[in-house]
C-alpha cells in the first residue's frame, strides 16, 4: 500500500499529538528485571568443576602417553588416527566446558 | 538504537548465558517504543501502559529461546505486545468493564493541559475500533509496513489494508481541519 499525501499528513499529525513515552525511565528496566523469575541455582557446580578437572587431567595424560609412544622419525597410520581422535576429543571437551562456563558466567562472577 | 549486530550479541548472551545485564540493555532499547505503542492503544493511560509494557518484556524473556530470528526481534516484540493488549481486553470484557475505562482515561488524563489538536486526535482515535486503532498506531506512528503489521497482528494483509482504509477515511473526516 503506497503512502499518499494524506497518509504523510495524518502520520505527521498523529506523531505530533499522540502520547509519547518518557525519554528516560530508570525504574522501568529495574522493575522488569526484578519481576523476572529467579535464576535456577546450580548446586552441583563444584561437582561439575571437579569433573572438568579430572577430564582435562586424563586428556593431558593421554596426550603425554601418545607422544611418549611415538617412534622417533616414524609416523604410522595408527599414530595419525589416534592423533585425530585425540584432537577431536580435546576440541569437544574444550567446547563443552566453554559453553557451560558461558551459561554460568553470571553465577561465577 | 541498537544495531543488528549489537542486538544479536545481546540476544546470544540472553539465550546462552541467561544474562540479565544483556536483557536489561534490550529492555532499555525498546522501552519507549513499546510504551508508546500501548499509550496509543490505551488512549494515554500511563499506569496501564507501563504495566502492559512490563508484561511484554517479561513474556519476551520467558520466550526468548523461541525467537528463531525469522523476523526481526522488533517485530517479534511487537507481536507479544499486541497479544498482551488483547489478553488485557479479553479480561476486561469478561469483567464487563466495556469501553468506559478508555472514556474515563480521556476525561481524567489532564485533559485541561492538552491542546485542541491533541484533544481532537484523541477523540478521533477513540472513535476507531480496537483493531483499527492498533493498525493505525503501527502504520502511522510506528512507521511499519503492511507486511510487518500483518505479521504482528496475525491478520491477512488484505484485512490490514481494509482496516487502514476505513480508519484513514474516519480520521481524515474527523481531523479535516487539522490535516
Amino acid at each position: 500500500m503506497k503512502r499518499d499525501e494524506i497518509d504523510d499528513r495524518l502520520g505527521a499529525l498523529l506523531k505530533e499529538h499522540t502520547p509519547q513515552a518518557a525519554d528516560s525511565n530508570e525504574w522501568f528496566t529495574r522493575k522488569v528485571l526484578n519481576r523476572l523469575p529467579p535464576k535456577p541455582k546450580r548446586s552441583y557446580t563444584w561437582l561439575t568443576v571437579a569433573t572438568y578437572i579430572v577430564c582435562f587431567a586424563v586428556c593431558i595424560m593421554v596426550w603425554l602417553w601418545f607422544f611418549l609412544s611415538l617412534t622417533p622419525g616414524i609416523i604410522l597410520v595408527k599414530d595419525v588416527v589416534v592423533a585425530a581422535i585425540l584432537v577431536a576429543v580435546t576440541v569437544a571437551l574444550l567446547w563443552y566446558v566453554l559453553r557451560s562456563m558461558l551459561r554460568s558466567s553470571e553465577a561465577w562472577w | 538504537m541498537l544495531s543488528r549486530v549489537e542486538e544479536l550479541k545481546l540476544l546470544a548472551r540472553c539465550v546462552l548465558g541467561d544474562s540479565r545485564d544483556a536483557f536489561g540493555q534490550i529492555v532499555e532499547a525498546y522501552r519507549s517504543d513499546i510504551t508508546r505503542f500501548f499509550l496509543n492503544l490505551t488512549m494515554g493511560d500511563d499506569a496501564l501502559s507501563d504495566d502492559l509494557a512490563q508484561e511484554t518484556f517479561i513474556k519476551a524473556y520467558l520466550g526468548i529461546r523461541g525467537f528463531r530470528g525469522l523476523s526481526k526481534f522488533r517485530t517479534w516484540l511487537y507481536r507479544i505486545a499486541y497479544n498482551e493488549y488483547y489478553t488485557y481486553l479479553r479480561k476486561r470484557h469478561e469483567e464487563h468493564l466495556g469501553d468506559d475505562v478508555i472514556a474515563d482515561n480521556l476525561l481524567a488524563d489532564g485533559h485541561g493541559a492538552m491542546s485542541d489538536a491533541q484533544i481532537d486526535v484523541r477523540t478521533a482515535m477513540q472513535s476507531l475500533s480496537e483493531q483499527q486503532r492498533a493498525v493505525v498506531t503501527l502504520f502511522y506512528i510506528e512507521d511499519l509496513p503492511i507486511r510487518k503489521i500483518s505479521d504482528i497482528t496475525g491478520m491477512p494483509q488484505g484485512t490490514v489494508k481494509s482496516h487502514l482504509s476505513r480508519a484513514k477515511a474516519k480520521l481524515a473526516q474527523l481531523l479535516e481541519k487539522d490535516v
